[in-house]
């Protein structure tokens, strides 16, 4: 049985992302989770998160908006809604959409809609840990 | 030489229309390119989605969510996707008589209506809408495309309505556009695109997270999303289509027409010319 894995990340209007893996990370709704190939059927809904696919000594890491992952025997399919590349993501942005929903959620006006601030609040959270947790790693392999 | 004025200023007016129609074949086609481009950036992902919604439902059996339970009775939604403007040849002529054929064979169907054209339709027959957007196009946003799914999942699951159709039109190419009929929901899952189980995809053991419901729900939810972003997009390229051959026939018109207009110009110049020559010569035999 081979070791390794297929990885599909799709998402509407991005370019899909096919590759192979030894092992995939995938933030799910319950709690992160790593898939190594053989790994049973399963179907998750994800949250915004890391997405890790590490493929012997390469390591590639993505932002997820959220959306679901069917995992089979030898292949992870992703069905994002939305996802960035670790290096490529807008911090600023970020940090920017982190504040409004924060100011949006604190004062709870009438007929603000709390639910989607709620949402962009994890997501923009879920960005800048990316994009921190990225920052790291790079170091980490200039200094090694 | 009243008569040359005359033909002078019709050149020049039918000459601003072909500029204006140009102009507008010009952006018909580049929206048409954009809007081609968006659903064939959607399509990777409408068809993992299909395959996965497939291979869910060979592993759970069917009749596991509200949205997918087929009914006996009860009544019919039709959506009907018009564009907001004309000049686009018969696109909204065509759509809208079938969906008049259609609302007259079996009246008490309720009416959502997409497209200033639409809903003037319908309420100058004096329809009731249930409900209407406009200027959807040429933005297609995502919040209104949930909005849309909102509403018919309301009618389905708390209205239990039998089913609700869609009427739009598919584009097939730039000269080739069709109108029809889909059903949106129930969602008939044997018949969605996209290849049958994998291989590696084993009946029974199956896992979800959190939970069989969740995810159904979620998944059901965004594919129809998804189903009707893609319906609104082929529509709406369908529209640029016809707006782009109707606005080259109408260029066409136009310059075969200021071509004739330039000959009757050129004409009545000459034989101006020509009597005036004629008046010359005359009163110069007259002085002799």
């Amino acid at each position: 049985m081979s070791k390794i894995l297929k990885i599909d990340v799709v998402a509407s209007n991005f370019p899909v992302i096919s590759q192979e893996a030894h092992l995939v990370v995938l933030p799910g709704e319950v709690g992160e989770f790593g898939v190594m190939a053989g790994h049973m059927s399963l179907l998750s809904s994800l949250k915004p998160g890391t997405l890790r696919i590490i493929n012997g000594q390469e390591r590639a890491i993505y932002y997820l908006a959220g959306g679901f992952a069917e995992v089979n025997a030898h292949s992870v399919t992703v069905l994002a809604e939305e996802y960035v590349k670790a290096g490529e993501i807008d911090v600023e942005d970020a940090r920017k959409i982190k504040k409004q929903s924060e100011d949006l959620l604190a004062k709870k006006k009438e007929g603000t809609d709390l639910k989607a601030a709620q949402l962009a609040l994890h997501r923009a959270e879920a960005r800048l840990k990316v994009a921190e947790e990225f920052k790291e790693f790079k170091k980490a392999i200039n200094s090694s | 030489m009243a008569q040359i004025k005359e033909i002078k200023t019709r050149i020049k007016s039918v000459k601003n229309i072909g500029q204006i129609t140009k102009a507008m074949k010009m952006v018909a086609s580049a929206r048409l390119k954009r809007a081609q481009e968006r659903i064939l950036g959607a399509r990777p992902y409408a068809i993992k989605m299909a395959d996965v919604m497939k291979n869910l439902a060979f592993k759970t059996g069917k009749e596991v969510h509200p949205l997918l339970s087929v009914r006996e009775g009860g009544k019919t939604a039709l959506m009907v996707i018009t564009a907001d403007r004309g000049l686009c040849g018969s696109f909204n002529a065509n759509i809208l008589r079938q969906a008049y054929a259609y609302m007259k064979e079996s009246p008490d169907t309720v009416l959502l209506t997409v497209g200033k054209k639409g809903r003037d339709f319908f309420k100058r027959r004096n329809y009731s809408i249930r409900r209407e957007w406009l200027g959807v196009f040429p933005r297609v946003a995502m919040e209104t495309v949930l909005e849309m799914r909102d509403e018919i999942e309301t009618l389905f699951i708390t209205e239990k309505f039998k089913a609700v159709k869609i009427l739009y039109t598919e584009f097939k190419s730039v000269i080739q556009q069709k109108t029809a009929m889909d059903t949106l929901l129930p969602i008939k899952v044997e018949e969605l695109p996209g290849e049958g189980p994998k291989k590696d995809c084993v009946a029974g053991d199956y896992e979800f997270e959190p939970s069989l419901e969740a995810i159904l729900e979620k998944l059901i939810s965004q594919y129809l999303a998804t189903q009707i972003h893609r319906y609104l997009l082929e529509s709406f390229s369908s529209e640029m289509g016809a707006k782009r051959n109707a606005m080259e026939a109408a260029s066409k018109n136009a310059s075969e027409m200021m071509s004739k207009l330039t000959l009757e110009f050129n004409r009545a110049r000459q034989a101006m010319i020509t009597k005036e020559i004629a008046e010359i010569v005359g009163g110069a035999a007259a002085l002799q």
